[in-house]
């Protein structure tokens, strides 16, 4: 009788602590019945063997317990929940990796030895691990409220079909925003290039006084090739609006780009302007106007860096739409054409 | 064409489950405790898992369609059950639900 004992207290450790002599107690003299039953049928008492028999036809002790348990706690997130819970813990899972990613391309790009590349691919456990676990947490809690107050059934009732969104139109780049591309792009390069020649483009008054570093030179070219680039992509999605997935590309690598230049700038202490040479207080008043100036292109950079980090995101996220479409169409004409 | 046999019980499940429900409230109309309910209704070809019937006793009980109480039977003590008078409200109800779910799917089945 001791393997019976046994089970009744795997069973008895896992169910609701209000009915757990209750239940206990009544599934104890199930089984005794059962047993008296089968040594009736046997004409000879049960040895462990068949006591074990007679268990497992009643199922491992977390099954057995698991069927008592109640709502609102059968799910630690519920059917409802969980396709928004899975949502957010895969976006989670790319912005983590993409964190990790940059890291190690920065540290790459700066030269480190390759033992600190590693370490900068073993971020990803430190920066996703708790934010599952914080994501888990709020949706089980919401999960629970949902239960408990049955706040779908009172979204259920105020619910206005009327209110749905309209239908989403057919994946294409709009012309206006190419064509708006192709503007904004030329004028962007025509003030890339004259820039050089024109400091007033971007001092304005200042330019008397204010001049900017050599440090801008190593990245002139390659930011004048993206420009280049997303010109190019803007007159091809103007001839070819359904080619979605050459804007996702541009962006992507475009996001890319300027993300290691600017890792690569604020990574060391460049003065990025600098103030000619002036007599008495106007020498002092320059040097300031310039540490200010050089103060708000670092913030304007830092600031710039996170949106593209987070530009970073959706465009990956884009691209990889872009691959599953892709992918999808492929297979539903294989299947069409065999 | 084979069907698969997981496909069969899982559907096969589902259709005995909302049936049990009705075939223990029926069973109930006499008081039993858990162990003979269950082999009556196995008995009537309505064989049920002991970790499936106590559950539902108890989710039936909590309901107010069940009366339970523990006795002394055999010098053993047994929990009883018994349809209390909702019970037998909810049954008289269901089993009509049973005969007209019954009849529509004959009507269709005939086509």
């Amino acid at each position: 009788m001791e393997l019976i004992q046994r089970y009744l207290q795997a069973v008895k450790f896992l169910l609701p602590r209000a009915q757990q002599d209750d239940i206990v107690k009544e599934l104890s003299e199930d089984i005794r019945s059962q047993m008296e039953d089968k040594e009736a049928e046997l004409a000879r008492p049960l040895n462990e063997i068949d006591q074990a028999a007679i268990l497992k036809q009643y199922g491992h002790p977390l099954i057995v317990a698991s069927r008592y348990r109640q709502p609102p706690f059968q799910h630690l997130i519920g059917p409802v929940l969980f396709p928004f819970y899975w949502f957010v813990l895969k976006m989670l899972l790319w912005i983590a990796l993409a964190v990790c990613v940059l890291n190690s391309i920065a540290l790459l790009t700066s030269g480190e030895p390759l033992r600190q590349l590693l370490s900068g691919v073993l971020v990803f456990g430190q920066t996703a691990l708790p934010a599952f676990g914080w994501v888990t947490l709020l949706f089980a809690v919401l999960d629970f409220l949902e239960g408990k107050f049955r706040l779908l059934d009172r979204v259920n009732r105020r619910w206005d079909p009327r209110s749905l969104p309209s239908l989403a139109k057919r994946t294409q780049v709009r012309r206006s925003e190419s064509i708006f591309g192709l503007v904004a792009g030329t004028i962007y390069i025509i003030w890339l290039l004259a820039v050089p020649y024109y400091p007033f483009l971007i001092f304005g008054p200042a330019a008397s006084v204010l001049r900017l570093t050599p440090v801008w030179r190593q990245f002139y070219i390659p930011v004048i090739v993206l420009a280049l680039g997303g010109l190019a992509q803007s007159a091809v999605n103007l001839v070819r609006p359904d080619w979605t997935w050459l804007r996702a590309a541009t962006r992507l690598v475009s996001n890319v780009v300027v993300l290691i230049i600017l890792r690569s700038i604020l990574s060391k202490t460049y003065p990025f302007v600098t103030a000619i040479a002036g007599q008495g207080t106007a020498g002092a008043h320059y040097q300031t106007l310039a540490a200010t100036v050089n103060i708000c292109i670092a913030v304007a950079l830092a600031g710039t860096g996170i949106g593209l980090f987070i530009g970073l995101i959706f465009n990956a996220w884009s691209c990889l739409s872009e691959l599953r479409r892709f992918f999808r169409g492929r297979a539903a004409t294989a299947s069409h054409t065999s | 064409m084979t069907i698969e046999p997981n496909l069969f019980e899982n559907l096969r499940l589902e259709l005995r489950r909302g049936s049990l429900i009705l075939a223990v409230l029926a069973q109930l109309r006499t008081e039993q405790y858990g162990y003979t309910l269950r082999k009556s209704l196995a008995e009537h070809g309505m064989a049920i898992e002991e970790s499936t019937l106590y559950p539902l006793l108890r989710r039936l009980e909590s309901q107010g369609l069940l009366a339970s109480e523990w006795r002394e039977e055999d010098k053993r003590n047994k929990r009883f059950y018994v349809l209390s008078a909702d019970g037998k409200a909810m049954l008289k109800q269901l089993l009509a639900e049973w005969k007209s779910i019954d009849s529509s799917l004959n009507g269709i089945v005939k086509g």
